[in-house]
């Protein structure tokens, strides 16, 4: 009901509500555009009010006459979270350079003022804006420095030329697809907002050409990031963290976050730099230092203190005079048979150092969030980085092909605050190193290891080591059994995400209580070599009592894969729980996930399906965890019928807010649901 | 435990503890002094609009605390009102401004919201000219400033 017509117009104090400052923002956070629009419109109190909120956060994309509802595609869009596929490039950008030519900036024009407190613009760009279909640029003239956020999509160096001019208070830039000079963008972040920039955000860009050296002047930055771009600096070459991004976290003292992932590489010409001579003499300075670490563990600690304290240029020049013509023949010989591209320099030698900046380069960055996922970036030039920053609290090494166990099992000592990591498919890691790994940080709160090679003992050290575990993911992962699940379900007692899509070959087994309980009082790490016969025999062999810890913290599973037990397995499993309890008929798979789901008191989010899956039993006690909110059901053992669509809808889970159930041989249920209850859709 | 109220036209409210103590402001004072039978003074509630709150705050007593829920979203749903809340604030316009401020007052941030809600729907779907009339407001703006801003947020509107 409108409330409206109950208000009696209020005769004394018509705005009193906007008194306190912050109200005012309160109730604009619930309008949307249109209403901010004209809320602004009602007199000059409101419009001193609303027209800021409605300008802060502004999208603008590159307006054609061709193309009138793009912008709307594109403010979805920006709000979405980040593409995980590169979109094709707005039709708009095919224009982009017959128009900007045309109305290239004649030099020398005397700019004209409008307004006294509109921004000086040339005669071209009032022209522009004047000729431009694009109503957004228009207000920017007068309100352009209300902006602080802002999602442009598409835009030509002319258009990024006015934002530079008419947005002076720019906290937020996000740039999706689009080309963008260095030119452009160092006048940008050279101009009257490069103190008040915090967050620059590339996202589907086409060629960016050198962008690490104008991010360079946003000495405030905070947040950075390069989502599904092609650029064309060479990411995966070691000089790209030297020359391009350690000069970045030397220039801004302020950033925390750094977000690479899904970048390509355009133009794969390294530069080849003026001493390529000079280079394969330092690569050899490198390598000299491997028979001396040998010989002296400490020495590559105390290197590192003495760089820290050392000048850069101090440094290497007594690295290069300390160069002994003896260990170079080694360290030649060495050279040979390690692949030179997998090696990294520390530290530039000073001709190749061309920017004064590098110079200053301070040795430890505060960067607390990093996501580093460009493909085969050397291990060496990794860790390299990583040594950099040592308060890293989340790191994300997606798709590092190349990160060994050697490397994992020493990350603590370059990154020692890690809370929260992701190692998704890194392919050189084994069990092994991810051990050691979860040994040496006990405080994990979020792991992510989809597509990695596990076993059950890994998952064992992780739920023993890292008892306050939030979020785990271990999708598409292999070599993970029941028993290594169970070990997660009963020793996390904070786990509240856990995503287990695509793991082969789990069955209903993980939720079976008699063998979780058998299991914790098996030893921890008894191996995960042996076959599924094994593992009963192991586990018939004890008995003990246990629960699972994870019963009022779990919110999210995801289990869309359950399959049935091998025939054996379940013969002598069976044979073991009637043992078990006494001789009472062993429960069945459905009874035993039902059981399993009603202890869930937090549930929220679930998904699962199995082809053994029987509807009417095994989700009936989810009446009891009334937190749940979106079911999702990937797969069923018989079709389902509308009947018990309904039933289950309307007595079991009346607070569901969505359901998914499966479409093949569901068509009757789906009907249902789509007739009677379409907000479950 | 009970805790006693007086508001600002000197009336004594007697409330349990768990509803007082919706209110973080009331919640703050009583942890730092310790349980006291003083009344606590509310000098800038009326006991209309106090009386209200407190309907409120009984009527939640029993609410999980709320999360911390700053998520990045800006522009936030204001037709998710509970159907009790909705109708609870369906009072006379001045009311609602009271209760507004009472709560932000008070520290009761779940009330603030659905007042701040209820205010944004009253204004949404609206035209300048009807929200005046809704509010009580003179339109202090030339004709041609107001031809002006409507031009330049047109983008906005139209959609």
């Amino acid at each position: 009901m409108d409330p409206v017509v109950l208000l009696a117009p209020c005769a004394q104090s018509p705005c009193s509500l906007f008194v306190l400052p912050e109200l005012d923002r309160f109730v604009a956070k619930y309008l949307d555009q249109a209403t901010l629009a004209r809320a602004a419109r009602v007199s000059k109190l409101w419009n001193s009010v609303f027209m800021p909120e409605l300008w802060k956060q502004l999208s603008l994309s590159h307006h054609t006459d061709d193309d009138d509802d793009i912008d709307d595609d594109c403010s979805i869009f920006s709000r979405a979270s980040p593409p995980t596929s590169l979109p094709s490039l707005p039709s708009s950008c095919s224009s982009t350079w017959s128009n900007s030519s045309l109305t290239m900036s004649p030099p020398g024009l005397m700019p004209l003022i409008i307004e006294k407190s509109i921004p000086k613009l040339s005669w071209s760009q009032r022209a522009f804006i004047r000729s431009s279909q694009n109503k957004k640029l228009w207000g920017l003239l007068r309100h352009g420095q209300m902006v602080q956020e802002l999602t442009a999509t598409g835009l030509t160096d002319q258009e990024i030329d006015l934002i530079r001019i008419c947005c002076p208070n720019l906290r937020i830039l996000e740039l999706i697809g689009g080309r963008y000079s260095i030119e452009t963008l160092s006048d940008l972040f050279g101009g009257p907002c490069q103190s008040t920039l915090q967050t620059v955000r590339f996202r589907s860009c086409m060629v960016l050409k050198d962008i690490f050296k104008p991010l360079a002047l946003l000495t405030n930055m905070r947040e950075f990031e390069l989502h599904g771009s092609f650029v064309g600096n060479t990411i995966t070459s070691p000089h790209f963290f030297e020359r391009e991004l350690f000069p970045v976290l030397a220039a801004c003292p302020s950033l925390r976050t750094i977000h690479m992932a899904q970048v390509y590489i355009v133009d794969q010409e390294i530069d080849h730099d003026e001493d390529d001579e000079d280079e394969s003499s330092h690569w050899d300075g490198k390598h000299q230092k491997h028979p001396f670490q040998n010989s002296r563990p400490g020495s590559n600690r105390d290197s590192n203190d003495a760089r820290s304290s050392i000048p850069l240029l101090a440094f290497s020049s007594v690295r290069t005079t300390t160069a002994d013509p003896s260990i170079s023949i080694l360290s030649a010989q060495l050279k040979a048979r390690l692949n030179p591209t997998g090696m990294f320099r520390p530290l530039a030698p000073p001709n190749s150092l061309n920017s004064a900046s590098i110079m200053r380069l301070p040795l430890r960055s505060p960067l607390k969030r990093l996501t580093l996922d460009c493909g085969d970036i050397p291990e060496s030039v990794i860790m390299s980085l990583l040594k950099r920053c040592p308060l890293l609290e989340e790191l994300s090494l997606d798709a590092s092909r190349t990160l060994t166990d050697t490397s994992l099992s020493r990350l603590h000592r370059l990154c020692p605050n890690v809370i929260r990591i992701s190692l998704n498919g890194c392919e050189a890691a084994t069990a092994r190193g991810l051990i050691s790994l979860f040994h040496n940080y006990p405080n994990l709160v979020s792991v992510s290891l989809k597509d990695n090679l596990l076993s059950d003992e890994a998952l064992a050290h992780l739920a023993r080591s890292c008892r306050l575990l939030q979020s785990l993911n271990i999708n598409d992962c292999r070599g993970v059994t029941e028993l290594g699940i169970q070990e997660i379900f009963k020793h996390c007692a904070m786990l509240s995400f856990f995503s287990l899509r695509m793991v082969p070959m789990l069955s209903y087994f993980i939720f079976d209580e008699i063998l979780a309980k058998a299991i914790s009082a098996a030893s921890p790490c008894s191996g995960s070599q042996g076959s599924a016969m094994d593992r009963i025999n192991r586990v018939v062999m004890h008995g003990a009592t246990g629960t699972w810890a994870c019963r009022h913290s779990l919110e999210s599973l995801h289990l869309p894969d359950l399959c049935v037990p091998m025939r054996a397995v379940t013969d002598k499993y069976l044979q073991f729980s009637a043992h078990q309890r006494d001789g009472a008929q062993p429960l069945k798979s459905n009874q035993v996930i039902q059981r399993f789901l009603e202890q869930l008191t937090r549930i929220k989010h679930l998904t699962i399906g199995g082809s053994s899956l029987d509807f009417n039993i095994f989700l009936q006690d989810l009446g009891h965890t009334p937190a749940l909110e979106t079911l999702r059901i990937t797969r069923l053992g018989q079709p389902l019928n509308a009947e018990d669509v309904q039933r289950f809808v309307e007595t079991v889970v009346p607070h569901l807010r969505t359901l998914i159930v499966p479409s093949f041989g569901s068509f009757l249920a789906k009907s249902w649901i789509t007739e009677h209850r379409p907000d479950l859709l | 435990m009970t805790i006693t109220l007086t508001s600002l036209d000197n009336v004594e409210f007697k409330v349990d503890k768990d509803v007082a103590e919706r209110s973080i402001l009331i919640k703050n004072m009583i942890d730092d002094i310790g349980e006291t039978d003083a009344p606590i003074p509310l000098p800038n509630v009326s006991s209309a609009v106090l009386t209200k709150v407190i309907e409120y705050c009984e009527h939640h007593r029993h609410d999980p605390p709320q999360v911390q829920d700053e998520s990045d979203d800006p522009r936030k749903r204001s037709n998710d009102i509970e159907e009790w809340d909705m109708k609870f604030m369906q009072v006379d316009q001045e009311m609602l401004f009271e209760i507004i401020l009472a709560a932000n007052y008070l520290d009761i941030k779940p009330l603030l919201d659905v007042g701040c809600k209820t205010v944004a729907n009253i204004i949404k779907g609206k035209t300048p000219e009807e929200i005046r009339k809704v509010f009580n407001i003179v339109n202090d703006f030339t004709p041609e400033e107001e031809a002006q801003i409507k031009k330049e947020n047109e983008w906005a509107e139209d959609r």
